[in-house]
């Protein structure tokens, strides 16, 4: 079988002007696509109210105020809809996408911040949406800027009406007490909130979710034009070497092993293209804040199970035009489903359950651990069994048509 | 040499498609089996080329059951499909190294039996570009590259021109000379000029038929 599979090389190798042709054009519509759907976002997170989700002690009436206020401010080109809730509500309002950042009040935050002893506010926030912890930093800025303003007035207030009522003399002790608790306030508004981010979806930013995204599906895409190679008009080369005690499976390897040899090479020429042009690739640069080399073996996994669909969407097709089609539209329902396309979080959560179960989620979710730093063990599992799963039913279909129990077999 | 065929028995679900087939063909003797479309013809070459398993029964060659010793019947069994063996996108040359050894193949176009079936003319010609005719010449030289005793031979010639037909009766002759076996599913009158013997494969079963050129008379018995 070493001539089978040096043959299979071989018949790779001819199609390799083609599979790249194909492949370069798949990369521009995708960048074409990618930029389209950026921007998208990028504008809809402008027209869109923020909706921001208020947690923790808020029962305070002057809490309440304060929101009441907050909400009213819309002085910048965003509106800021407050939405008071329980932390576990805004935990899943913020995967869902419903609320963009939620702020979690501490414990009696009004009387110890009254009193000068300010408790850090925790606001919490997906990657993406950046944006809103500048509004927000600033909004902050703008409130306490207030309170300085206000408490001069009020301190000059008290001052003025203690001189006139005669109180002089305990005025200047009262004016030193308020001001050190004014001045404590007021030094202490940098620590008054810390960010924490969760993530935009897999706890990544948007821009690196998509790179993932699109990567799984332009390597979905790129064995489409493999339909010429691997559909099958007849089953007579793989009859006869199964009379030569070549079995099914020992044919079928080699024909898996020379595609994942070419895919794998396509995807390397592919990244180490996009990485020696980078600069002409703004919306993927992220890859290349990585190490490309550590990508691309994140990525092996990737290629062997798409791969093993490849050879399975094509065993299954009876012409080429059917195998591209059965393997097109399969590969953009996964890919659709899993989020590579369109932000996971936009979709009802069973979709987003059902899609961390698919191929193409499973890709996803893992080669987002090389932008957390995450393993992923769990989709790393399902990415191999998936592979082993495609493999066995092309060998199935293998076996049946080879042996003539198919449509298409003569008797 | 002789090989001895018993009981052989396949269902597809229901349908019986062979009931007891048994046939013994001596050396030097090439075998014809016509029958209507769908009778089992080619079910019957590809059990006997280990292709697909039989219900039950025997293929015996010298008396060693090749259905239990598949290594020797890889040698001993030359099969020729009904379509094209063949890899598209490769030369006749590519294709005929997935089967032979390069000096084989030299030695077999120098003066063998790929000569015979005229494969030099087009050696270089991917396979996608040749006619008819072309693939089914190359698929024979394939399919014998070790010169196997036992042929057998889906529909060999369907199809082809008057050429390619010489071609590859001259094949089968010398193949019968130098003592082979042949069984040939055809349905063409030139190939059963060139059997010994002649069954049809009706209702499942195997029935000698003495061929004298009558075609009209063949048509009644199929």
């Amino acid at each position: 079988m070493k001539r089978f599979l040096f043959l299979q090389l071989k018949r790779m190798l001819r199609f390799m002007p083609l599979v790249i042709a194909v492949t370069l054009c798949l990369l521009l519509g995708l960048s074409v696509f990618i930029s389209g759907i950026v921007s998208y976002f990028d504008d809809s997170e402008e027209k869109k109210p923020l909706y921001i989700g208020v947690t923790g002690d808020t029962e305070n009436e002057y809490m309440q105020i304060g929101i009441a206020a907050v909400k009213s401010l819309d002085d910048t080109r965003f509106s800021i809809v407050f939405e008071e809730m329980s932390e576990s509500d805004a935990e899943k309002a913020i995967a869902s996408g419903n609320i963009s950042a939620y702020i979690v009040f501490p414990e009696d935050f009004i009387d110890k911040a009254l009193s000068g002893d300010i408790e850090r506010i925790e606001f919490v926030t997906s990657s993406g949406a950046s944006d809103i912890t500048t509004l927000f930093k600033n909004e902050i800025t703008m409130i306490i800027t207030d309170m300085m303003i206000a408490s001069e007035k009020g301190t000059y207030g008290i001052n003025d009406a203690m001189d006139e009522n005669g109180l002089s003399k305990e005025s200047l002790e009262a004016m030193e007490k308020i001001s050190s608790y004014y001045v404590n306030m007021i030094f202490n508004r940098s620590k008054v909130y810390e960010t924490k981010e969760i993530g935009f979806a897999n706890g990544l930013d948007m821009m690196d979710y998509f790179v993932c995204g699109i990567t799984v599906l332009l390597i979905f895409m790129m064995g489409l034009p493999y339909a010429i190679v691997y559909v099958k008009k007849d089953y007579s080369l793989s009859r006869l070497l199964l009379s030569r005690s070549h079995s099914c499976l020992r044919q079928l390897l080699c024909e898996y092993i020379s595609h994942l040899a070419a895919m794998f090479s396509l995807v390397v020429t592919v990244f180490v293209f996009l990485g020696i042009t980078k600069n002409s690739f703004g919306t993927l640069s992220s890859i290349f804040d990585i190490s490309l080399l550590t990508f691309i073996l994140r990525l092996l996994p990737v290629i062997i199970m798409i791969s093993a669909f490849n050879i399975f969407a094509f065993e299954l097709a009876d012409n080429i035009v059917s195998g591209m089609l059965i393997h097109f539209f399969t590969c953009l329902c996964m890919c659709y489903i899993a989020g590579c396309m369109y932000p996971i979080y936009t979709f009802p959560v069973v979709l987003q359950k059902i899609s961390a179960f698919l191929p193409a989620g499973l890709a996803v979710n893992w080669l987002s651990g090389n932008f957390t730093g995450d393993f992923h063990l769990m989709s790393l599992s399902g990415i191999l069994i998936y592979s082993l799963l495609f493999f066995s039913a092309s060998l199935f279909v293998r076996k049946q048509k080879t042996s003539n129990k198919q449509k298409g077999g003569t008797v | 040499m002789e090989i001895e065929i018993r009981n052989i028995k396949k269902k597809y679900k229901s349908k019986e498609v062979l009931k007891d087939i048994n046939l013994t063909v001596k050396s030097g003797k090439c075998i014809g089996i016509l029958g209507a479309n769908g009778t089992g013809k080619s079910t019957l070459l590809s059990i006997l080329a280990g292709i697909q398993s039989a219900d039950a029964g025997e293929f015996n060659f010298d008396g060693n059951n090749l259905f239990k010793y598949t290594k020797q019947r890889a040698t001993l069994v030359g099969y020729v499909p009904q379509g094209t063996p063949l890899i598209e996108e490769l030369s006749a040359k590519d294709n005929l190294l997935l089967w032979y050894k390069k000096a084989d193949m030299e030695k077999e176009l120098e003066n063998g039996v790929l000569k015979m079936l005229g494969i030099n003319e087009f050696l270089k010609v991917p396979v996608s570009k040749m006619s008819g005719g072309m693939k089914k010449r190359l698929s024979i030289g394939c399919a014998i590259y070790n010169h196997p005793p036992v042929l057998l031979l889906d529909e060999p010639m369907a199809a082809l021109d008057l050429a390619c037909k010489q071609n590859i009766s001259e094949y089968i002759e010398k193949h019968k000379e130098n003592g082979g076996i042949a069984l040939l599913a055809t349905h063409d009158v030139l190939e059963l000029k060139l059997c010994d013997e002649w069954y049809i494969i009706k209702d499942g079963i195997l029935i000698p038929f003495d061929y004298t050129g009558n075609v009209k008379e063949l048509v009644e018995k199929l």
